[in-house]
């Protein structure tokens, strides 16, 4: 079957748009999920929707399951492929189509790297508010199939909250059309549905997004404590106080000094136990009242010392830091497992504390970047793939974490989605009816059930789908 | 279901709705009552119309008449209210008004900020979708939902989503349940995310003779480097002419800087702060033409198209002495109750109507006392889209018993 399906796809796209062999499909084996690993039988890269219409329309006539993948950065295997299943890339359908200053939108296609949608409306004054810290590398596609998040998601909430319409091909391969911004979407609201669903529903070709005007003023913060509970102390009266920081986000010692090690380097005092990264957005006169504020609550809870950003120069530092701390973190161990979870914000720290004593009693090095603001906590785990056994300690600390958190009244996953990784610890959350009903609801969309199979939703029966080696726990 | 087997299950509950003539309305006080009622219908096959108060009945389109009504009026009460998390939790038959006042209190600010409040419930709110005065700054209701618990028609409860502000566990199917009309489950609770309280709110005004010019003078607003929590022109509280409101909302100094920039932008206008500011506020956002009292056309269109799109509305309703509307960026609302008789819209005038608007990028939907007959939101069963919706509905309602579903299927 192989052959003439790939003659079918290679006549679509052409020789730069088929990755047939063995070395050069190896890249797509798997996501930021690294031990999670299957070889795909084809990745197809169509360059337009039109293209992408024909190639689903050949995997469908073919039976074969699909994969969806934007850049690769998820960090839950929600791109790893699946057996015997073919990936399908949005790597070069990468322009901006349109930047309607007026209405305030702005429609790419899938494979647009995030920070080239805000460069390309910089020049309105305009920009895309969703910020990954994989921002110079994940795509807008992959951004809405996972309801992404980033330290400003804080303000202005996550990709869901900024995606005005899409362009989608079914596992049919029809186009489904919802591209048009619509104040009040007619009948459901299927852009919204979309959103999130892991590659399950469709492909998001074209992406709307609302765009927001660029701050008038930005003060940034650097707030350094003693200990981490006194970060996290002062993240929650900020809240409490509404403040309306954009972004609140705290590195603890370890992070700290893996990035003061590294090329981001961003003038983090090493001896600091946690820093707490605050940006305030606004006119001038609510910057001033609300950076007012925040300094009094970080004086009330001990700061050693608050350093305010005197140039934009020292602000890009400042988050060059903390964007690059994942990347810094390779100095620590070869491998990062970087958990995602989220907690009522007013017990951040008494989670905070749960997971590094989890960690410790299983020998784990653990470090802590977090949305401290969102109570989106990433406790971020160095290991090494090569040792199974720190392998399964880490999936055993990630497992009890999860279960603190659950009962705490947090939730599994804050934005990077549910994968391969956490789908089995669904059931945590969901009841069997509730998963059921995201089943019927997934049928719908795809009958065939070929998209993305065997992720988010967990195994329940023997005749859904198998994992991919290395997935299972 | 026999008048006798709904008492059964709840009680002397039992009533009607002016909306739904002759169809025994069930208030169940429980959530267990509720899932009794929904095994009955699904065990006999009857048909049902699901409402809160039913005060936004009539935005949905009927799909055929019901054997009976269940109205989650009486399943009321907060679950839960973290003000330090900034939300809320709370059945789906609670008043908005009472969530507006509990968050009040607490220095938080409800979102949608929904037109008469008091009459309008949670549940009813998030089925259809209702967004309300500070859309414009905070966005469309259905981005506040942060997750729903309902019954399914098997009385099976199902949940979605959750109670913090971010969450991607699972498939935002709350989203899917904003603005379904109670066409696919029964919601008994959902989660808000709040918004902080304003520190001021300062309420701008000024006349302007003609509609097109205040949509001009809308539009200087929006570009002024300002973020009103609501703009509105209207002529409801002084026919003949219109009146543009400019609602700024948030911190003292902020809001001063931002009077002075509309200001500048429109020139002399007068001003209403303090308490007084928040009371022209209230009225404002009580201005939106009431359906039950008669037709409203509600148009949405591109904030940079709502002139054109207005122009249409105008003609296909002809004259148009003493017509009233409220029109929001994006939006209008249009009282056809108010307007000469000649100002009805026909199924055909209506047809018309969106076929002007759909190279605008606008929508029209017509909302009344009684949910709508299909024929005035026709469906196009022909567009992928459309045929999506319906295996959404079969999804949760496989033998279609549920008698109401959103107004205006998508346009092909």
């Amino acid at each position: 079957m192989t052959p003439s399906v790939a003659r079918a796809l290679r006549a679509i796209v052409g020789d730069a748009g088929l990755v047939a062999d063995a070395a050069r499909r190896i890249p797509y084996e798997c996501d930021g999920l690294a031990f999670a690993r299957q070889e795909p039988l084809l990745v197809v890269l169509p360059a337009s929707t039109e293209e992408a219409v024909a190639c689903m329309k050949v995997l469908h006539d073919a039976g074969l399951p699909v994969v969806a993948r934007g850049a690769g950065t998820g960090l839950t295997g929600g791109a790893t492929p699946v057996e015997g299943g073919v990936v399908v890339g949005t790597a070069r359908m990468r322009r901006v189509l349109e930047v309607n200053a007026r209405d305030r939108y702005a429609r790419a296609e899938a494979g647009l790297v995030n920070l080239d949608l805000t460069s390309a409306c910089s020049d309105l004054g305009l920009r895309y508010a969703p910020d990954p810290s994989s921002q110079m590398a994940c795509t807008i596609g992959g951004n809405v199939a996972n309801n992404s998040g980033g330290p400003h998601c804080f303000k202005y909430g996550n990709t869901s909250r900024h995606v005005l319409g899409l362009r989608v091909v079914t596992a049919e391969g029809e186009l489904l059309d919802l591209s048009r911004p619509e104040v009040d979407p007619g009948g459901y609201d299927l852009v919204g549905l979309f959103v999130g669903s892991e590659g399950m529903f469709g492909l998001a070709t074209e992406v709307t997004v609302r765009l927001i005007p660029a701050p008038e003023h930005v003060e940034t913060i650097l707030a350094l404590f003693a200990s981490l509970d006194d970060a996290c102390e002062a993240v929650s009266e900020i809240i409490a106080e509404r403040l309306e920081p954009s972004a609140l986000e705290i590195l603890d010692r370890l992070t700290i000094r893996a990035v003061e090690a590294s090329v981001f380097a961003a003038g983090y005092p090493p001896e600091a136990e946690a820093v707490l990264l605050i940006e305030v957005e606004g006119s001038e006169p609510e910057c001033r009242a609300n950076v007012a504020g925040i300094e009094a609550v970080l004086a009330r809870h001990g700061v050693l010392e608050a350093r305010r950003a005197t140039s934009e120069r020292e602000r890009a530092k400042l988050w060059a830091g903390r964007k690059g701390a994942y990347g810094a973190m390779g100095r620590i161990a070869p491998d990062l497992y970087v958990s995602d979870v989220v907690v009522p914000r007013t017990k951040l720290r008494e989670l905070v504390g749960r997971a590094t004593e989890i960690c410790h009693a299983h020998d784990l090095k653990l470090t802590n970047v977090f949305h401290a603001g969102d109570g989106n906590l990433h406790p971020n785990i160095s290991y090494d793939r090569r040792d199974a056994d720190e392998v399964r300690r880490v999936l055993q600390a990630s497992d009890e974490i999860m279960e603190e958190v659950i009962a705490a009244g947090g939730t599994l996953s804050g934005e990077h989605g549910i994968g391969l990784e956490k789908r089995d610890q669904m059931g945590m959350y969901f009841s069997p009816v509730d998963l059921d009903t995201m089943c019927a609801v997934r049928e719908a969309w795809d009958g065939s059930k070929r998209l993305n199979p065997g992720k988010m939703i967990p195994v329940r029966a023997c005749n859904e789908h198998k994992p991919p080696p290395g997935a299972e726990r | 279901m026999s008048r006798r087997l709904l008492e059964e299950v709840v009680g002397a509950s039992l009533g009607e709705h002016p909306a739904l003539p002759e169809v025994p309305v069930a208030r169940p006080e429980t959530i267990e009552q509720a899932g009794e009622l929904l095994r009955l219908a699904s065990r006999d096959g009857l048909g049902l119309t699901l409402l809160g108060h039913g005060t936004k009945l009539g935005w949905s389109l009927a799909t055929g008449r019901p054997d009976f009504a269940l109205s989650t009026a009486r399943l009321a009460g907060v679950v839960e209210f973290e003000p330090g998390d900034g939300t809320l939790t709370a059945l789906a038959g609670t008043s908005m008004a009472e969530l507006d006042r509990l968050t009040r209190e607490a220095g938080l600010a409800l979102t949608p900020d929904v037109p008469r409040p008091g009459e309008a419930t949670l549940g009813g709110t998030i089925a259809a979708g209702a967004s309300g005065a500070d859309r414009l700054a905070l966005g469309p209701s259905r981005l506040h939902v942060l997750g729903t618990r309902g019954l399914r028609l098997d009385g099976e409860a199902v949940r979605s989503g959750g109670k913090l502000v971010k969450n991607v566990t699972g498939f935002d199917l709350q989203r899917l349940y904003a603005g379904s009309f109670g066409s696919l489950l029964l919601l008994t609770e959902a989660s808000l995310r709040l918004a902080p309280a304003p520190e001021v709110t300062v309420v701008l005004r000024a006349d302007v003779e003609e509609l097109t010019r205040a949509v001009e003078r809308c539009g200087a607003v929006l570009e002024a480097r300002v973020a009103p929590r609501s703009v509105a022109i209207e002529n409801v509280s002084r026919p003949g002419s219109w009146r543009l409101h400019v609602v700024l909302a948030g911190r003292a100094p902020h809001v001063e800087l931002e009077a002075q920039r509309v200001g500048a932008a429109l020139g002399e206008l007068d001003r209403c702060e303090g308490e007084a500011g928040v009371e022209q506020a209230r009225w404002l956002r009580d201005l939106e033409p009431d359906a039950r009292e008669g037709e409203v056309l509600h148009v949405g269109a591109p904030p940079s198209r709502l002139k054109e799109a207005l122009g249409e509305v105008l003609d296909a309703l002809g004259p148009q002495d003493g017509l009233r509307a409220l029109v929001r960026p994006g939006l209008a609302t249009v009282d056809l109750a108010s307007g000469p008789a000649e100002a009805s819209l026909t199924p055909e005038r209506l047809r018309g109507l969106r076929d002007a608007l759909r190279p605008l990028g606008a929508s029209a939907t017509l909302r009344r006392a009684r949910p709508l007959d299909p024929e005035l939101a026709p469906e196009v069963t022909d567009s992928l889209r459309a045929r999506l919706g319906q295996r959404l509905r079969r999804a949760y309602d496989p033998r279609g018993l549920l008698r109401t579903r959103p107004p205006l299927e998508p346009l092909a």
